[in-house]
């Protein structure tokens, strides 16, 4: 798979074949396989504000919808470039005006990821030390931050 | 009489314009250069503001990064959780 930038802002993701797709996939399989509640998780510090119930009750469920919402984007450009390549080699596209929710969706992932194998800061990992499971998790999470961060070079604006 | 109104009335005031502060939490995911992004983005601080809050969530774990009305306090605290950064709220001791 190759990342690179458009000429015309945004990046384009060029896939080689089946296997690529699988990984693509796999960004809406890591952030929702686990059950991990990501709206809960960023609000639940909340608690010690006078309003929590209202919180509970009106903004965390507006944060997960938008959080859902930032899955359909990459699921549906995901989807629709591998039906138009037939599963071969072929291109998905992000136009800047999508960044935030690719970016957002890169993040459910490696924060469900982090709830299950706790890798904290990356640069503290020994892979040598990680099981198959945690270390394949540790490359895509490696992989997930390297389009992050392309992103915030030439999507995010 | 006249003298207990006025008082109750001052307490409430000033109850009112306690400021809240927004506190953005350090987690393990977020990148630091999203953090940065996110903190122009929301309140329109300049890059410098920006990164200087950014390392203070990075190397204190937290750090207040707006304090005023109780009201623009949340509306910023959803935005910024919308942005996957932990967020509270906390008045002014």
């Amino acid at each position: 798979m190759k990342l690179t930038p458009s000429p015309d802002g945004g990046l384009r993701l060029d896939v080689e074949d089946k296997s690529d797709w699988q990984l693509l996939l796999g960004i809406l399989h890591d952030a929702q396989g686990s059950g991990f509640d990501l709206a809960t998780q960023v609000g639940g510090k909340m608690d010690q504000a006078a309003d929590w119930h209202d919180w509970v009750d009106y903004v965390i469920p507006d944060l997960r919808e938008g959080f859902l919402a930032h899955l359909k984007t990459l699921l549906l450009a995901i989807e629709s470039a591998r039906l138009e390549a037939a599963g071969g080699p072929g291109c998905v596209r992000i136009p800047r005006e999508d960044a935030f929710h690719w970016y957002g969706a890169l993040n459910q992932a490696r924060f469900a990821l982090e709830a299950i194998h706790h890798f904290g800061p990356g640069d503290a990992i020994d892979p040598g030390s990680l099981s198959q499971a945690s270390l394949h998790a540790f490359i895509r999470c490696g992989f997930y931050s390297a389009i992050q961060n392309s992103l915030l070079d030439h999507g995010l604006e | 009489m006249a003298d207990t109104e006025t008082s109750t009335r001052t307490r409430e005031e000033t109850a009112l314009d306690i400021p809240w502060q927004v506190v953005v939490h350090d987690d393990p995911v977020n990148l630091m250069g999203y953090v940065t992004w996110v903190l122009m983005k929301v309140f329109g601080y300049d890059e410098r503001k920006a990164a200087l809050l950014m390392m203070q969530v990075h190397k204190q774990g937290r750090s207040i990064v707006w304090a005023g009305q109780r009201e623009k306090a949340e509306f910023y605290a959803q935005q910024l959780q919308g942005h996957q950064l932990t967020t509270s709220l906390e008045k002014t001791a």
